[in-house]
């Protein structure tokens, strides 16, 4: 039983993170959802830098939150000055 | 959204601070192992989050290995509200008991609304309700509320039709009069009638429009007398039938009396009165106040008042019910007073007479007349007036 739900998730994270590409939603510049994210390498009030595999975007701005996060999806809030894209 | 706070709430969460060297590990490990956060946010160095109440203790594990330090700041929820109370039985008792009482007085029905059609009178239908069982603070039950609908459609004869519809514990009762029962022709007997004269008098106007007229204008007619004949003699000898309709106008002559004794017994009421405030509350009635003392000879005038919210009765009413005191006094009337009261009555009746049928008086001739105990107005009055009466008669075909 444990193996069957070991291989499951291990498919279930193939799965996502093969056809999941990287999916920016920019809400003005007060909310950002993203999908497909790899981690989070840096986050506090003025920054937030995401690894999606391919490179790392990082949100510049003031009062920066993570409303909601999950193994892919994170949602950032507060008040964005900037996006940059790091290759 | 409102949801899912209330599905946080309803599985308890915790709102946690983590400070470390590195706390975006912790959240990537913590992420990648299927932990939910939510409103992450940095102060200073340190990283407060929520978290679902049964991933707290595998967060701490997350912690350690991320060598972060994870403090837990606040609990919410019902799982830790529970854990807070838990020594205090009686709340939780309290909360099945009022939970219980909520249900139970919500099965009731704690205000009944009487819709009844002019001439059914609506306290006569609530007796005959709370007779049969229906009263404000009955368990609903729809096939006994079906059975009530039957008995008092049955029971009463002005009703035709009862409906009651039940919306919480508010019941609206529905009614439909009855419509007098017909009798039946045989349909072997046709109907005929001929018709007759109310009245003595002389024949102004004919308008026949089925049977025969007998009379003609300017004759003179006899109370019973027949005008019109509903049968008809044909040329061949046979005899055709019909159910005489038509009007015939004719000049009456009529003396009216109207009297009223010289002395009367006159009920004055006093400004005095005193109050008795009722609330009923649940279906049960309580004397809440009573100012002044009851009186031997009292009126009673009873308001009645609803409670409602956001237009919703709620089963508290109030009942006010005023006690004013009277008088009995004699009372002589004068000649001039007796005239006036006499000739407002007789206008009256003028009134009903000449507004509710086609009468027209023609002249009138007034006189008052004193006697020892009375005042009398007497009146010759002159109407034409339609003197026509159904009389109907009892023909029987034989095929």
């Amino acid at each position: 039983m444990r193996n069957f739900q070991k291989k499951l998730t291990q498919t279930r994270q193939n799965i996502s993170g093969g056809l999941r590409c990287f999916q920016m939603n920019v809400s003005d510049n007060r909310e950002v959802l993203l999908e497909g994210s790899r981690g989070v390498i840096e986050y506090n009030e003025n920054s937030v830098k995401i690894n999606t595999g391919k490179y790392i975007v990082a949100f510049s701005g003031r009062g920066l939150k993570l409303s909601c996060m999950n193994e892919y999806n994170l949602t950032i809030s507060g008040f964005i000055t900037s996006i940059e894209y790091i290759m | 959204m409102l949801i899912v706070r209330f599905l946080r709430w309803i599985f308890g969460y915790s709102e946690i601070c983590v400070n470390g060297r590195f706390p975006e590990r912790f959240l990537n490990l913590a992420s990648r192992n299927g932990i939910i956060l939510w409103d992450l946010r940095s102060e200073k160095e340190n990283l407060f989050a929520s978290i679902k109440r049964k991933e707290t203790k595998t967060a701490l594990i997350f912690a350690k290995k991320t060598e972060c330090q994870l403090i837990i700041v606040k609990e919410h929820g019902l799982p830790y509200f529970c854990l807070k109370y838990r020594h205090r039985s009686g709340l939780l008792i309290g909360a099945i008991l009022s939970s219980a009482l909520c249900c139970f007085i919500s099965c009731c029905i704690w205000n009944i609304d009487i819709h009844a059609p002019a001439g059914i009178n609506e306290y006569e239908i609530r007796q005959e309700l709370a007779q049969l069982g229906f009263h404000e603070g009955i368990i609903y039950c729809q096939d006994q509320v079906r059975d009530i609908e039957t008995k008092l459609s049955m029971n009463d004869k002005r009703i035709s039709w009862v409906s009651i519809n039940v919306a919480g514990t508010n019941a609206s009762v529905e009614l439909s009069a009855g419509i007098p029962a017909v009798q039946r022709e045989n349909n072997n007997e046709k109907t005929v009638s001929n018709l007759k004269s109310t009245a003595d008098g002389t024949v102004t106007r004919i308008s026949v429009r089925k049977g025969s007229s007998i009379v003609k204008t300017g004759e003179g007619v006899h109370k019973g007398q027949l005008l019109v004949s509903g049968i008809a003699e044909l040329p061949d000898g046979s005899s055709r039938f019909y159910d005489s309709d038509g009007e015939i106008y004719a000049s009456t002559y009529r003396i009216l009396e109207l009297s009223v004794p010289k002395n009367i017994d006159k009920t004055i009421i006093d400004d005095n009165y005193s109050e008795k405030l009722n609330i009923t509350f649940f279906g049960i009635t309580i004397p809440a106040v009573f100012n002044g003392s009851p009186y031997d000879k009292r009126i009673i005038r009873t308001e009645k008042y609803r409670s409602n919210i956001l237009d919703q009765d709620i089963p508290l009413k109030s009942q006010r019910e005023l006690f004013f005191s009277y008088e009995e006094t004699k009372y002589n009337y004068n000649k001039t007073e007796a005239e006036k009261l006499l000739r407002n009555r007789f206008q009256l009746y003028k009134l009903f007479v000449t507004g509710s049928s086609d009468t027209r008086i023609l002249s009138e001739n007034i006189r008052l007349i004193e006697d020892s105990n009375s005042y009398r107005l007497r009146i010759q009055l002159t109407t034409e007036e339609n003197i026509c009466e159904k009389s109907y008669i009892s023909v029987k075909e034989i095929s």
